[in-house]
C-alpha cells in the first residue's frame, strides 16, 4: 500500500466537490441583492410565528416566546436578533443582527428561525 | 482471523472509537465554524472496514455513537451521529470493495465525511423541516475534504503499519480455537 499517492478519483472528488461548494456560494450571493423592502419571518417548529416588515419600524419591538424555553427577539429599524435565550449553547443570540435577505439565526432547542425575506422574488424561492 | 481473536479485535476498535471521541471533545478544535470537527473516530471505522466484514463494522460504530451519545452530547444527538455514522460506514465500505481501483483511503475517507454531514443535513431538515439548513452545504462540504483527507491520512498508515507488523494476521496460537 503506497500512502504517499493520490488515485485519480481522489482527485476528481476533491476538485468535484470544492467546485460544487463554490459555485453554490456564488449562486447564494448573487441571487441576493441588497436594498428594497425586507422582512422578518419568525418561525417555530415550521409554524409561522410572527412576520414583522422591519424597514417601516418606528420604535424597537421585542417578541418573546416561552415555550419550550423563555427566548426575547428584538427588531429594530432595519433589523432583528435573538437578544435573550435560556437555551444551553445560545448560539442563536451569538449570531447577533440580522439585516439582508437570507439572514437567518437558527435556534435548535426551541426550534425558532428568524429569516430575512426581501422583496425579490429569487430569495423568497430560495428560502422556501 | 479465528473467531475469538476476531471478537477481541472488535471489543478494542469499540473501545478506541469511543476514547477517541471522548478525546476529541475534550481538546478543542480552533475551527471558528460551528458543527464543524475532525471526526477522529472515522480512523477506526475506517481499520475496521480494511481488516472485517461489514457486520463488525457497523456493530463499531452503532455501539460507539451509542455510548458516546449517552456520556456527552445528550440523547438528542443519536439520531444525528447514528444516521451520519452508519450511512458513512456503509458507503465507505462498499466503494473499498468495489472502488479501490480509482480511490485510496484518503479518497474513501472524504466520500465518508461527504456522505456523514449530508446525512446530517437530511437528519436536520427532517427534525427541523426547513430549507434553511441548506445554506450550510457548502462550508460541511469544505470542511469534510478537509477531514476526511487528514483522518484518511492517519488511516492509511495505521492501516498499512498493522499490516506490515502482522497485528491482525492469524499467526500463532489461539486459545479459544484449540478444540
Amino acid at each position: 500500500m503506497n500512502t504517499r499517492m493520490f488515485k485519480t478519483g481522489d482527485i476528481l472528488l476533491m476538485v468535484g466537490v470544492a467546485a460544487i461548494a463554490l459555485l453554490f456560494t456564488a449562486w447564494q450571493n448573487l441571487s441576493v441583492s441588497p436594498g428594497g423592502q425586507i422582512t422578518a419571518v419568525i418561525t417555530q417548529d415550521g409554524n409561522l410565528v410572527e412576520q414583522i416588515g422591519l424597514n417601516d419600524l418606528k420604535a424597537p419591538a421585542s417578541i418573546e416566546i416561552n415555550e419550550p424555553i423563555h427566548q426575547v427577539i428584538l427588531a429594530e429599524n432595519g433589523r432583528i436578533r435573538f437578544s435573550e435565550s435560556d437555551c444551553p449553547n445560545k448560539i442563536c443570540v451569538k449570531t447577533g443582527w440580522l439585516n439582508k435577505p437570507g439572514d437567518r439565526a437558527v435556534c435548535t432547542h426551541s426550534k425558532v428561525i428568524i429569516t430575512i425575506v426581501g422583496d425579490n422574488k429569487e430569495v423568497d424561492t430560495l428560502a422556501y | 482471523m479465528g473467531k475469538s481473536k476476531r471478537d477481541a479485535v472488535v471489543v478494542i476498535l469499540i473501545v478506541n472509537a469511543i476514547l477517541i471521541s471522548l478525546m476529541e471533545l475534550i481538546v478543542p478544535v480552533p475551527i471558528p465554524v460551528p458543527g464543524v470537527k475532525l471526526g477522529l473516530a472515522n480512523i477506526i471505522t475506517i481499520i475496521a472496514i480494511v481488516f472485517l466484514d461489514l457486520k463488525d463494522v457497523l456493530v463499531i460504530v452503532f455501539l460507539r455513537c451509542i455510548v458516546v451519545a449517552v456520556l456527552s452530547k445528550g440523547v438528542t444527538a443519536l439520531p444525528f451521529s447514528l444516521s451520519g455514522g452508519l450511512l458513512s460506514a456503509m458507503v465507505m465500505w462498499l466503494v473499498y470493495k468495489k472502488m479501490s481501483y480509482l480511490f485510496s483511503i484518503k479518497g474513501i475517507s472524504v466520500i465518508g465525511a461527504l456522505t456523514h454531514n449530508a446525512a446530517q443535513i437530511a437528519v436536520a431538515w427532517l427534525i427541523l423541516r426547513e430549507t434553511a439548513v441548506l445554506y450550510y452545504l457548502p462550508v460541511l462540504l469544505i470542511s469534510a475534504v478537509a477531514t476526511g483527507l487528514i483522518t484518511g491520512f492517519v488511516s492509511e498508515l495505521t492501516a498499512a503499519e498493522i499490516t506490515r507488523r502482522g497485528i491482525f494476521s492469524n499467526t500463532g496460537e489461539e486459545p479459544g480455537d484449540v478444540n
